[in-house]
């Protein structure tokens, strides 16, 4: 490939993403915020993680899978309720790999 | 004054960031070598750039030659949901200047986003600041570049667990997650945004469903949440 291709594309890549990085900064900035807006970002932060967690976590390939191979499901599934408990995120990270792994080298 | 701070606190924090982008930046490098790349390409992408999952699309694309149109077009869909960061994270950064802004943007991905919300909504004793979020953005590129190019180079001699990887990823949003999981309407927002992404994969294209379903579940609670307030008692 061309030098040219890989740098064009580069750039461009790194135009269209800079785009959703900055509108809201400069848009929005500065400018007083209604009050529905501030309610809508309470919820965004649960609303993006569940996003972006359960298709994951269900469609690991991109079609829904509930098999016993889905060691992404059932890894979740094990540490779902210490991690609801401790909220901690080491404990998630750190328990996440174990259960993984383990599953990996039983199944 | 320094605008960027990079501290025991933000390195701390680095961590599960580092060891994450690590291996995926392998993967991602060794991907790029495949493709035609080299490691001056990979590296300047992935500072340039600095977003995982567009990085993937995007190479895959370049090595069909997809026209830079359609890499354009696919790259900015994908990665539209760096507007919903951007938005949340804004309440934090009240005054400070354009050029402060323009910097810290260039770093907001899916990870460091996780990370500094985190931060700023828990930290106390001194609140984490916009200097350290700079700090976590700027440092966790830097590991994301250094493994890209790294990948790329010894690409024929490694064999990452990308499997594990990608787990180590969804089990930090996971942790962070549950943090926000503070009561029924919270809990319903997320279980409904999921299975809404869940159902909008299948039908929509270009990874839209995470956009999509992030505003139409925050969006509906919002509007619940508006309907109840002014006065009459806001059910917890």
């Amino acid at each position: 490939m061309s030098a040219e291709y890989v740098w064009g594309a580069i750039f461009i890549m790194m135009g269209v993403t800079y785009i959703s990085r900055i509108i809201p900064f400069l848009l929005l900035a500065g400018k007083p915020v209604p009050r529905w807006f501030k309610t809508w970002l309470t919820y965004m932060p649960t609303a993006i993680f569940g996003a972006l967690v359960l298709p994951d976590v269900f469609l690991p390939a991109g079609s829904p899978d509930l098999g016993l191979n889905n060691l992404y499901l059932w890894s979740t599934v094990i540490i779902f309720p210490l991690v609801y408990k401790t909220k901690s995120l080491g404990l998630a990270i750190v328990s996440g790999a174990a259960v993984f792994a383990l599953l990996q080298a039983v199944l | 004054m320094s605008s960027i701070t990079v501290n025991r606190r933000v390195l701390q924090k680095l961590i599960p960031i580092a060891i994450g982008y690590l291996a995926l930046g392998i993967a991602c490098g060794i991907l790029a070598q495949q493709a035609g790349l080299t490691p001056l390409e990979a590296l300047g992408m992935s500072v340039l750039v600095f977003a995982g999952s567009g990085q993937f699309i995007g190479i895959a694309m370049m090595a069909q030659g997809a026209a830079l149109v359609s890499i354009g077009l696919t790259i900015f869909i994908v990665n539209l949901r760096h507007l919903l960061f951007s938005s949340t994270l804004m309440n934090f950064f009240n005054g400070r200047s354009k050029n402060f802004l323009i910097g810290y943007a260039h770093g907001i991905t899916d990870e460091t986003f996780a990370v500094n919300l985190n931060a700023f909504e828990t930290e106390t004793e001194p609140r984490w600041t916009c200097e350290e979020a700079l700090g976590l953005n700027v440092t966790s590129c830097a590991v994301w570049s250094l493994s890209n190019a790294l990948g790329c180079y010894v690409a024929a001699y490694l064999n990452p667990p990308t499997e594990l990887v990608s787990y180590l990823l969804i089990a930090m949003f996971l942790g962070i997650w549950v943090n926000y999981l503070t009561d029924r309407k919270m809990i319903i927002t997320g279980l409904v945004s999921g299975l809404l992404a869940i159902l909008l994969s299948q039908i929509v294209p270009y990874q839209l469903h995470i956009v999509l379903a992030t505003l139409a579940a925050s969006g509906t609670a919002c509007y619940i949440t508006e309907r109840h307030a002014g006065g009459a008692d806001n059910v917890r």
